[in-house]
């Protein structure tokens, strides 16, 4: 019961699919889904030109197929229903999302989930700059929902997130939730300088990097084992996202800040803890 | 009436003990006191949020907005203050929501955070050792009060074994609570007194010493009689709970064992004795 659209082109340009989604395919013919525009560079072709389309349509989810490295949009806008794609997707997927989930295999380039508001997106592979962050400009990055990514992540992680969670399981880039004003974001690898700077609430758990990484305006609190990561813990067992075995129950450092700026939020560092 | 469970959890058995024995103090009737609450069950640390043992307790008020005062003053100053400590909402489907951490989280004075994980808002309060979490809301539900059997004995001992009985085996019955000391009522009570601004007096017609100065209810051989009062989260719930302790309670000088009704006095719902027992068998 999945539509299936197999992209047949081998262009360069980008071939821009925004609100091609679940709830716009609902109750369309093969044939109507094929008359659908698409916009390629400053072109509209018809979706029967670029893509193959197979498999039943229940107006509830959508398999995206083929080389889709240069498909911008993917999912932008996704309210509901599911979308998969099998292998890589260019820039702006699951742009401002509301509700649904998508799921990619490969990587997805800069953009991904800038501005959620709710659904669930998950990238197996890497994701590209600005992650759940603002979308240019704007001031608020994502402000709902949950960005799972399997890989590692570049600049501007959730910069601007207002709310929701982000988790990376490799390393992320420079200004890591900067200029934040709420929201979770995990990276279980290292993330790169100026990370939550001008953060003004917020939590920000690194668990592969060491405290030096830590901006010199936050203050260091002192060690604690924060009750509240066991739920994340069980929300993301939830979501089939495996961590390291008891890293919710571990000590971490907690730094408060950014001092520049409200200073509400913070960032947790694990740390060893003298035994008794 | 009107009920909420709130799950607690503790970092082990002995704060999640003192937790829960403060929170629900001062909890038999409300006749004078403020809710009926008690302990439903303890929970593994699989069955709670945190992944700690936890306790399901139940509190029953008259209206939701009695309700919501007691559940935030109870868990304020009997479980906010008890090391260690987590409060959850155990009613998560409900429509009604009573305020929990949504009030409580001003005890923070300002350093309170929020979280928001699957859906649902948690309050991370400072506190001395850490942070104490709770849930922004609460669920409540429309529960039923004063189920109740009462047992006629032959003597005060056997009728403290067979209340024992009963009380143990109701220990874990899901969506009830026995609410008095040690789940046994000894003061039975009637509605209204002689006294006008006495709204309820001892059950005359139970109390043995009074026989024959009475109109006397109790067994003729009856030496002493106890009452077990479970209030429940639904007619299924007291119905098999009554049933259950029906069961255990009979034995050896055991003269009599009934529900008492008052007369319809006490609400619209009536569970005949014999009737539960043939709704739930063993």
């Amino acid at each position: 019961m999945t539509l299936s659209l197999t992209l047949r082109s081998d262009g360069t340009l980008p071939i821009d699919v925004q609100g091609l989604l679940p709830e716009r395919f609902a109750g369309l013919s093969h044939d109507e889904v094929a008359r659908l525009p698409v916009r390629i560079g400053k072109r509209v072709v018809d979706l029967g030109e670029v893509f193959g389309i197979s498999g039943d349509n229940d107006g509830q989810s959508v398999a995206w197929e083929g080389d889709l490295r240069s498909v911008v949009n993917l999912g932008a806008g996704m309210s509901h229903g599911a979308m998969t794609v099998d292998g890589s997707v260019g820039r702006d997927a699951g742009r401002g999302m509301t509700g649904g989930r998508l799921e990619i295999s490969g990587d997805a380039a800069s953009g991904a989930g800038s501005g959620m508001r709710g659904g669930m997106l998950r990238i197996r592979g890497d994701v590209g700059d600005r992650a759940a962050a603002a979308d240019p400009g704007h001031r608020h990055g994502m402000s709902g929902g949950c960005l799972l990514v399997e890989g590692s992540a570049g600049i501007d992680l959730a910069r601007g997130i207002r709310r929701g969670l982000v988790v990376v399981r490799g390393s992320c880039g420079a200004g890591a939730m900067m200029d934040a004003t709420a929201g979770t974001v995990i990276v279980l690898g290292e993330c790169g300088p100026h990370l939550a700077a001008g953060m003004r609430r917020g939590t920000l758990i690194c668990l592969g990097s060491p405290p030096s990484t830590m901006m010199p305006t936050f203050v260091a609190g002192r060690i604690s084992r924060p009750p509240f990561l066991s739920l994340l813990a069980a929300e993301l067992n939830r979501w089939n996202f495996d961590l390291p075995p008891g890293w919710a129950c571990g000590a971490f450092r907690q730094y408060h800040g950014d001092m520049l700026t409200l200073g509400l939020g913070e960032v947790f560092v694990p740390e060893a803890v003298e035994s008794a | 009436m009107r009920f909420a469970r709130l799950i607690v959890t503790a970092h082990d058995e002995h704060w999640l003990e003192a937790a829960v024995r403060e929170a629900t103090g001062f909890a038999t009737s409300v006749i004078a006191c403020d809710v009926e609450a008690a302990l439903e069950r303890w929970l593994s640390a699989a069955e709670t949020a945190d992944g700690r043992p936890g306790a399901a307790i139940l509190m029953f008020g008259f209206s939701k907005e009695k309700l919501a005062t007691s559940i935030t003053t109870r868990v304020g100053q009997c479980i906010l203050t008890c090391p260690t400590t987590a409060v959850f909402d155990g009613l998560p489907d409900a429509a009604e929501r009573a305020p929990l951490g949504k009030f409580l989280r001003f005890f923070g004075d300002g350093y309170q955070k929020s979280k928001v994980i699957g859906g649902k808002r948690y309050w991370r309060v400072p506190v001395m050792d850490g942070e104490f979490l709770v849930e922004e809301t609460t669920g409540i539900e429309k529960g039923i009060a004063g189920g109740n059997i009462i047992l006629h004995c032959v003597s005060a001992q056997v009728a403290l074994s067979a209340a024992r009985r009963v009380v143990e085996a109701l220990q874990g019955h899901p969506g009830v609570i026995v609410p008095f000391p040690g789940g046994v009522v000894r003061s039975g009570s009637k509605v209204g007194s002689k006294y006008a601004k006495i709204r309820a007096s001892t059950n005359d017609a139970y109390c043995p010493t009074l026989a024959g100065r009475v109109a006397t209810a109790l067994h003729p051989r009856a030496a002493c009689a106890y009452e077990i009062v479970i209030d429940g989260v639904d007619q299924a719930a007291i119905g098999s709970a009554m049933a259950k302790a029906t069961r255990a309670a009979a034995g050896d000088g055991i003269l009599l064992i009934e529900a008492g009704n008052y007369g319809g006095k006490l609400g619209k719902f009536h569970f005949p004795l014999l009737k539960a027992l043939a709704d739930y068998p063993e």
